[in-house]
C-alpha cells in the first residue's frame, strides 16, 4: 500500500471542472512534484488530499485512510502549508508553534520539546521572540514548514512553497525538505521552479487543464516521452540540436542547410546548431546522412532532457 | 597541566520548594496546570488582541474619556454648591457605564465576528481545522477571550465607577444591576457575532452580515444609553427585588436562564455550521434544541408554584401547561423542519456516531443520530412530548369539553396543539415527497429543502383562505377552512360543538401523515451510507 493513493479524483465546481479523473500514489520518504500551469488544477488536488475540501468523484488515502470519510485521522497524519503562508498577525515565532502545538493537543514537556525541536530544526532560534509580521518571506517559509513539522506528521502537503523566495533561501529550504524525506516523511510538492523540483522529487504527477499528462519517476516519464516522440510529436515540436566537429569542415553551413529536418543554421568555428523538427528516427537518419556527406561528427545532442523540456513536451500551455 | 576537574551538578531550575507548600506555591502550581490545559484559541487571540492597535486603542480610549469626565464631575462639584451630589453621581456613573457598555457591547462583538470572518477570509482557518480541534473548542475559545477583554475594559473603568459610587446618590443595588447586565450582555452579543460569523458562508456574506451586526449594535447601544442615564427607572424593580417579591425573582431567574439558553444555543449551531460536511452535525442542534424545549416546560411547571393567583394551583397548572404546548409544538415544528429534510444515506463518519455508540448512548441516538429517518422520529417524539403536555393541561382543566368551553378555553388550547401537530406533519410528508420525488433535481440539499417547505407552508396558509374569502365564504364559518394551517389553527381556537365532523376528518388526515412519517422513519433506521461528495454549486476558493 502507497503512502499516498489518489483514485480516479474529480473536482467540479459548477460546470467548470477543475479536477478531471487524475490518479497517483507514492511511498514514505519520497518527494513527489506536482506540475503544472496556474490554474491546472494543483492546489484543488492539494486542498483534497489535505481533507479540506471534497471531491466529486474518486477518493484519496493516506496510509490507507481516506481523506472524506476518516478526514479526522488523516489530518494527525499531515502538515500542509498553503500559497499563502497562512501566519498571524501580532504573534512571536514562538507562540504562534506554541499555538498550533495546543491545539494538536501536545502539553507540557512534549510541547515545549516540539516547539525546540521545529526551532532548531528550521534555524529559528534567534528568531523565537520576533513578530512574525517583521519576518522576510524565507523565514516566513521556514516557520510555517516548522508549523507543518509540530505534529511530526507523516506526509507533508506543500503548495508552491518555494515561489517568491531568493536563491540561498530556495537551496536552504530544498536541504530542509531533503532531510525530512530522509527521516522517512512523504513530501508532496508543487513548484513552478521546475529544475528545482527535478533535483529534488523521486517522481513527478503534471496535470494540465485538470487532467493528468504524465506520473511516475521522472527518469521513467523521460523515457516514455522520448519513446512516445515519434509516434506522437513529431514533426510538431521543434527543438535544438547541437553539433561538435572534431576538424573543421567548410561546406559545414551548406550541408546542414540541405537537410530538411533543419532550420535556423548557425555556425561557429567547430559546433553548429540548428533547429531539428523530427522524431528520434528522423534523428537517426540525419546524423547517417550528415557522416555520410563527410562531416567529421564527434558529438551530437539532441533535444535537451530536462524537466522543463519534458513539460514544455508534455503540455499545450492551455489554461482553464 | 591542570587536570580537568568535574563540574559540580547544576541545580534544578526553579525546583519548587516541597516542604514549605504555601498557598502561593499551590495558586502557582494551579495556575501553570490551567494554563497548560486553557483552550489554545483563547490562548493564542489573547495574545493577539493585546498587541493589537484596536484593544490598545479602545482601553485607551476608556481610560482617557473615564478621566476627562471625571474632571469635568470634580470641578463641577468643587465649584457649583447648589449642584445635587446624587444628580452629578448619577450623571458621572451614566456616562462610565454608556462607556463601559460601548466597549463590552459594540468593540468587543464586532472583535469576535472579525476574529472568526478575517480566520474564514485566510487560509488560517484551514490551518486550525487541520489541527482537529473541535469547532465548539474555536467557538467558545472566542467567547471566553472576549471574555478576558472584557474584562480588562472593566479594569480600566473600575476606578471611576468607585469614584461615581463615592459621591453618594447611587444605590449599591443599581450599581450591581449595571454590573450584572453589561457583562452579560456582552457575552451574550459576542456569542450571537461568532455565530453570525459562522453563518456567512462567502467573503461577501461575511461583509454584509457584518454591516448589519455592526449596525444593530450601534442602535442597540444607542437605545440602551438612556437606562444608564436614567437608573430610577429600574429603582422601582430593584426594591421589589431587595422586598423579596416572588415575580421580581422569577422573572430575573427567567432573565438568566434565557441568558444561558441562547449561549448554549449559539455555541452548539456555531460550532455545527463549522464542522466539516461529512462529521455529525445533526446531533448536538438536535439536542440543544429538545434541551430548550425542556427548559421552557420546567418553567411551565414551576411559574405556577411560584406565583400564587386567584386560582387554584391545578388551574394555573393547566393554563400554563396548555399555553406552553402551543409554544412548545411550534418549537417542535422548526426541529422537524430541520431533521426531516435530513439526507437518508450517512456519510461513514455519521454512520460511525451511531454504531459505535455504546451503553447509554446507544439508544439516545435513536432519536439524535443524524439522518432523516433519526430526524422523524425526533420530530414525533418531541411532537408527542408536546401532545402530552397538552393533555394534562386539559386534563387538570377537568377535561372540559365544548359545552363549556365558553366558561374556559383549554379545550381549544389543547385543540391548537393537535391542530398544529397535524398541520406540520401534512407539511412534512407532503413536501417531502415533492423535494424527494418530483422535485428532488431542484431541491438536493437540505437547505434548500427547508426552503421549499417553509414556501409551500406559507403558500398554503395563504391561499386557500385568500381563494375562500374570494369566492364570497366566511373563513370561520367554512369546514374548508381546517384544511389550510392558518386558518385551521384559527378554527381550533374558536373551537365550538358544530366543528367536530370536518375536525374528525382533519384530525384523521393528520394522524395518517404522522404514521407515514413514523412508518418512513423506522423503514430507513438501518444504515445505509454513501460517500459524501461535493456539491456542484460549492464555492471556488481558488476561482476569484
Amino acid at each position: 500500500m502507497s503512502m499516498v493513493e489518489v483514485k480516479g479524483l474529480v473536482r467540479r465546481f459548477g460546470s467548470f471542472t477543475a479536477v478531471k479523473d487524475i490518479s497517483f500514489s507514492f511511498d514514505a520518504g519520497q518527494i513527489y512534484g506536482f506540475i503544472g500551469p496556474n490554474g491546472a488544477g494543483k492546489s484543488t488536488t492539494m486542498r483534497i488530499l489535505a481533507t479540506l475540501d471534497i471531491p466529486s468523484q474518486g477518493d484519496c488515502t493516506i496510509a490507507g485512510l481516506s481523506t472524506v470519510d476518516d478526514a479526522d485521522r488523516v489530518r494527525s497524519l499531515i502538515g500542509y502549508m498553503p500559497d499563502s503562508y497562512g501566519a498571524y498577525p501580532n504573534m512571536t515565532v514562538e507562540e504562534y508553534l506554541d499555538f498550533f502545538a495546543r491545539a494538536y493537543r501536545l502539553r507540557g514537556p512534549a510541547r515545549t520539546r516540539a516547539v525546540a525541536d521545529v526551532v532548531e530544526f528550521c534555524q529559528l532560534g534567534q528568531l523565537r521572540d520576533k513578530l512574525i509580521t517583521t519576518l522576510s518571506k524565507g523565514m516566513k517559509q521556514r516557520l510555517c514548514l516548522g508549523r507543518c513539522l509540530i505534529h511530526d506528521p507523516k506526509l507533508l502537503i506543500l503548495d508552491e512553497p518555494s515561489a517568491g523566495l531568493d536563491p540561498r533561501a530556495r537551496i536552504e529550504f530544498r536541504e530542509l525538505l531533503r532531510l525530512l524525506a530522509e527521516q522517512g516523511k512523504a513530501i508532496f510538492i508543487s513548484s513552478h521552479i521546475l529544475a528545482e523540483l527535478e533535483e529534488l522529487c523521486h517522481g513527478v504527477a503534471i496535470i494540465e487543464q485538470g487532467r493528468l499528462v504524465a506520473s511516475g519517476p521522472i527518469g521513467e516519464i523521460k523515457a516514455r516521452a522520448m519513446a512516445n516522440r515519434d509516434a506522437v510529436t513529431s514533426g510538431v515540436l521543434p527543438s535544438t540540436l547541437e553539433l561538435r566537429l572534431a576538424e573543421p569542415f567548410a561546406r559545414l553551413a551548406e550541408v546542414l542547410a540541405e537537410q530538411p529536418e533543419l532550420s535556423e543554421v548557425q555556425v561557429e568555428g567547430l559546433a553548429a546548431s540548428a533547429r531539428f523538427r523530427g522524431g528520434n528516427a528522423a534523428q537517426a537518419a540525419l546524423v547517417r546522412r550528415l557522416v555520410q556527406a563527410g562531416v567529421p561528427l564527434y558529438h551530437v545532442a539532441g533535444r535537451s532532457e530536462n524537466l522543463e523540456d519534458l513539460f514544455m513536451h508534455l503540455t499545450e500551455g492551455k489554461v482553464q | 597541566m591542570t587536570t580537568p576537574t568535574a563540574l559540580p551538578e547544576p541545580d534544578p531550575v526553579a525546583a519548587p520548594p516541597l516542604a514549605r507548600d504555601g498557598v502561593l506555591n499551590r495558586v502557582g502550581r494551579w495556575s501553570a496546570r490551567l494554563a497548560e490545559h486553557s483552550n489554545p484559541i483563547l490562548v493564542r487571540v489573547v495574545r493577539q488582541e493585546l498587541r493589537s492597535r484596536a484593544f490598545i486603542s479602545v482601553f485607551v480610549l476608556l481610560l482617557t474619556g473615564g478621566t476627562i469626565a471625571a474632571l469635568i464631575t470634580a470641578v463641577i462639584a468643587a465649584n457649583d454648591s447648589q449642584s445635587q451630589s446624587s444628580n452629578l453621581a448619577r450623571g458621572f456613573f451614566g456616562t462610565i457605564a454608556a462607556g463601559w457598555a460601548f466597549a463590552l457591547g459594540v468593540v468587543q462583538p464586532m472583535g469576535c465576528f472579525r476574529a472568526i470572518a478575517t480566520e474564514r477570509n485566510e487560509d488560517t482557518w484551514d490551518l486550525v481545522e487541520l489541527t482537529g480541534l473541535r469547532p465548539v473548542r474555536v467557538v467558545l475559545g472566542l467567547l471566553l477571550a472576549s471574555l478576558v477583554q472584557g474584562l480588562l475594559y472593566t479594569s480600566a473603568l473600575a476606578p471611576f465607577m468607585v469614584m461615581a459610587y463615592l459621591l453618594r446618590g447611587i444605590d449599591m443595588l443599581e450599581v450591581l444591576f449595571v454590573l450584572v447586565v453589561i457583562p452579560l450582555g456582552g457575552i451574550a452579543v459576542a456569542a450571537l457575532a461568532v455565530f453570525m460569523a459562522c453563518l456567512g458562508g462567502n467573503k461577501a456574506t461575511r461583509g454584509f452580515l457584518s454591516a448589519v451586526l455592526g449596525l444593530g449594535l450601534l442602535f442597540a447601544w444607542m437605545g440602551s444609553c438612556g437606562l444608564w442615564f436614567n437608573l430610577r427607572e429600574v429603582g422601582s424593580v430593584l426594591d421589589e427585588l431587595r422586598s423579596g417579591d416572588a415575580a421580581v425573582w422569577a422573572g430575573l431567574a427567567a432573565w438568566l436562564n434565557a441568558w444561558a439558553a441562547h449561549l448554549v444555543v449559539m455555541l452548539v449551531f456555531s460550532s455545527a455550521l463549522l464542522a466539516f460536511r461529512a462529521a455529525n452535525r445533526s446531533t448536538g442542534p438536535r439536542l440543544a434544541w429538545c434541551g430548550l424545549w425542556l427548559n421552557g416546560l420546567i418553567w411551565a411547571i414551576i411559574i405556577p408554584w411560584m406565583l400564587p393567583g386567584y386560582a387554584s394551583l391545578d388551574e394555573r397548572l393547566s393554563w400554563a401547561l396548555t399555553g406552553y404546548a402551543i409554544g412548545g409544538m411550534a418549537h417542535a415544528g422548526l426541529l422537524g423542519l430541520f431533521a426531516v429534510s435530513e439526507d437518508y444515506e450517512l456519510s461513514p463518519r455519521q454512520a460511525r456516531s451511531i454504531s459505535q455508540a455504546r451503553g447509554w448512548r446507544r439508544p439516545f441516538m435513536l432519536l439524535f443520530g443524524p439522518g432523516a429517518a433519526r430526524g422523524r422520529l425526533a420530530w414525533l417524539a418531541l411532537a408527542g412530548l408536546t401532545l402530552i403536555v397538552a393533555g394534562l393541561g386539559w386534563m387538570l382543566s377537568g377535561f372540559e369539553m365544548p359545552p363549556d368551553i365558553g366558561r374556559s378555553n383549554r379545550f381549544s388550547m389543547a385543540v391548537v396543539c393537535w391542530t398544529m401537530c397535524c398541520w406540520l406533519g401534512i407539511l412534512f410528508v407532503v413536501g417531502d415527497l415533492l423535494y424527494r420525488g418530483w422535485l428532488a433535481s431542484w431541491f438536493p440539499t437540505p437547505p434548500l429543502r427547508r426552503g421549499f417547505v417553509l414556501l409551500l407552508g406559507a403558500l398554503w396558509m395563504l391561499l386557500p383562505p385568500i381563494a375562500l374569502k374570494l369566492a364570497g365564504f366566511e373563513i370561520e364559518d367554512n369546514a374548508l377552512s381546517w384544511f389550510s394551517p392558518w386558518s385551521a389553527v384559527w378554527m381550533a381556537s374558536e373551537f365550538d360543538s358544530d366543528m367536530w365532523r370536518p375536525f374528525l376528518l382533519f384530525s384523521l388526515l393528520g394522524a395518517a401523515a404522522l404514521l407515514v412519517l413514523l412508518v418512513q422513519g423506522l423503514r430507513h433506521l438501518k444504515l445505509v451510507t454513501h460517500r459524501i461528495v461535493a456539491r456542484d454549486d460549492d464555492h471556488n476558493p481558488r476561482g476569484g
